[in-house]
């Protein structure tokens, strides 16, 4: 395993559940040995960016998590129907997540959007990407994605929004970046909560 | 005016003598004390308007502290408040926007009844999880909706205002009323595991604790009104017991994991979904998580303070349906401290 590698960190601190979802994802074989069943996702996950991405050959968990949010982050760019943003070489990987849930929850619900919203949460995704989201960025989009949940996530009615995520590969890999990007967001929470991560 | 108004004090009375330390704030109890001796001196009672008022504050704390100063009638008493705790912890203005306990909080909880919104009603019939717990609990359905806890509650209001002979019938069927409906939520509460069934939003969650508590209380109060000192500590340790054990959010941690790993498998692999679940569901668990528990520990802490209240009517010399109306009919936006201030001023 590659040192310090966000992918590897995420899932070993990943619950059964979420670990099993990105598996899914990704089509990896989960045979529910936690270490192997790591490997494995981390495996098939890169396998599919590689080939998404048109990276040179690399061998098994080789491909950098940041290169596959590049990636990510313009198909997250897309589905807003913004234009993908400049990443500059010092972003951080999760600068990057940032923009792509920024991004993609815009899309959830960009249909009702005015074009003073529309025109807000690009901006404020551009500045997420440059690791600089004002103080208002994230609890209005916390605010709008709760406004949601609470309209109707427990009843499933989030708009399934015509979100085009390309090839099969991709297909594989969005859901799969969102599902670490997941793991993250449940361990802040944790912290949040003053509980142990 | 009868001679049980001339109890109340409001804060602007008891303040300097607090200032002086002519007397000691017991702030578990919600109590004020004799610096020079000990001797219980006055127990502290929110008003109604007050009530309501806090009633409507935000459950963030910072937000709160804003609003309190920024509202003119909050802002004349801000002191008091924050002597009775009641904007110093996020658990007690949880607990009072929910449901505040204790006998000084008497009109907050007859407030509070008045306040059910219904939300627990309307999710008994909507949400299978739920509606398989009541059918576990066996009986009929509108023995866990609000309108019984209407009922009691008239009951015990008009134990206050009727002759001795009614009065005793009133609270005894505003105790056996309370009492039923508790045991109510308390098996529905162990059927359905609310804290650990994802399905059952934590609103939903803290409003069926919420009316445990309130019915635990109205128990309490119907108590006080008939007047047995150890019954009513004894209920009062059951009451705080279960709360502790069974329907306090004892592992906040393993509760955020379930419901986060249900807003996951809920979203599969949707991004906007997933997106939705990462931006707003799951930091926002963390903060109603944050809330309900400060509130259960705070309800807990109220509950137990409760039970100790028995012994009022010896320390204030009058009966209990006389001091539970003093607070009842208590003006305006105010705390107030009921004892004898004035004979030591």
């Amino acid at each position: 395993m590659p040192a310090n590698d966000l992918i590897f960190q995420r899932l070993e601190a990943a619950t059964d559940a979420e670990l099993s979802l990105i598996g899914k994802a990704v089509k990896a074989p989960i045979i529910g040995q936690r270490s192997a069943d790591i490997a494995a996702v981390s495996r098939e996950l890169r396998a599919d960016a590689t080939s998404v991405f048109k990276t040179p050959f690399q061998k098994d968990h080789e491909l950098r998590y940041r290169k596959i949010l590049e990636g990510v982050v313009g198909k997250a760019a897309d589905a807003a129907g913004w234009k993908t943003p400049s990443i500059e070489p010092d972003a951080e990987e999760t600068w990057l997540e940032d923009f792509i849930v920024h991004a993609f929850a815009f899309a959830a619900n960009k249909k009702g959007a005015t074009a003073a919203a529309s025109r807000a949460a690009r901006e404020a995704g551009e500045r997420s990407v440059r690791g600089k989201p004002a103080a208002a960025d994230h609890s209005n989009l916390a605010k709008d994605a709760a406004l949601i949940v609470i309209a109707g996530f427990q009843a499933g009615l989030i708009a399934k929004a015509a979100i085009w995520l390309g090839g099969p590969a991709m297909r594989r890999v969005t859901p799969a970046v969102l599902g670490l990007i997941h793991i993250r967001a449940r361990l802040e929470a944790e912290q949040n909560l003053g509980g142990t991560t | 005016m009868n001679k049980w108004d001339e109890l109340l004090g409001p804060s602007s009375k008891w303040h300097p003598l607090l200032d002086a330390k002519k007397v000691v704030l017991n702030q578990a109890a919600n109590r004020i004390n004799w610096a020079h001796n000990g001797q219980f001196a006055a127990a502290l009672s929110p008003s109604m308007g007050l009530t309501d008022l806090l009633s409507k504050l935000p459950t963030n704390l910072s937000a709160v502290a804003k609003v309190v100063q920024t509202t003119a009638q909050l802002s004349k008493i801000s002191s008091a408040l924050e002597t009775l705790q009641l904007v110093s912890t996020v658990g007690a203005v949880a607990s009072v926007a929910g449901v505040a306990v204790s006998v000084a909080g008497f009109a907050a909880v007859l407030h509070r009844l008045d306040r059910i919104e219904g939300k627990l009603d309307q999710m008994l019939t909507s949400v299978d999880e739920l509606k398989r717990a009541v059918s576990d609990v066996g009986g009929a359905l509108d023995g866990f909706f609000m309108a019984r806890l209407g009922q009691a509650r008239e009951s015990l209001d008009r134990s206050l205002v009727s002759s001795e002979r009614e009065r005793l019938e009133l609270a005894r069927d505003a105790r056996r009323l309370f009492q039923e409906a508790k045991h109510r939520y308390f098996e529905l509460w162990k059927r359905a595991d609310p804290w650990l069934t994802p399905q059952i939003p934590l609103l939903t969650v803290r409003e069926l604790q919420g009316r445990y508590v309130a019915c635990a209380v109205g128990e309490l109060y119907a108590e006080f009104v008939i007047g047995d000192e150890n019954t009513m500590a004894h209920a009062a340790r059951g009451a705080a017991t279960v709360l502790r054990e069974t329907m306090s959010p004892s592992d906040p941690v393993r509760v955020l994991r379930r419901r986060s790993d249900w807003f996951a498998t809920t979203a599969g692999h949707m991004p906007a979904k997933q997106a939705v679940a990462i931006a707003g569901a799951v930091p926002q668990l963390a903060e109603e998580l944050k809330v309900a528990s400060a509130a259960s520990v705070e309800s807990i802490r109220r509950i137990e303070a409760l039970g100790a209240d028995g012994e009022l009517p010896a320390l204030l010399d009058a009966p209990g349906y006389e001091i539970l109306r003093a607070m009842r009919d208590a003006p305006g936006v105010d705390v107030y401290a009921l004892g004898r201030l004035e004979e030591a001023a």
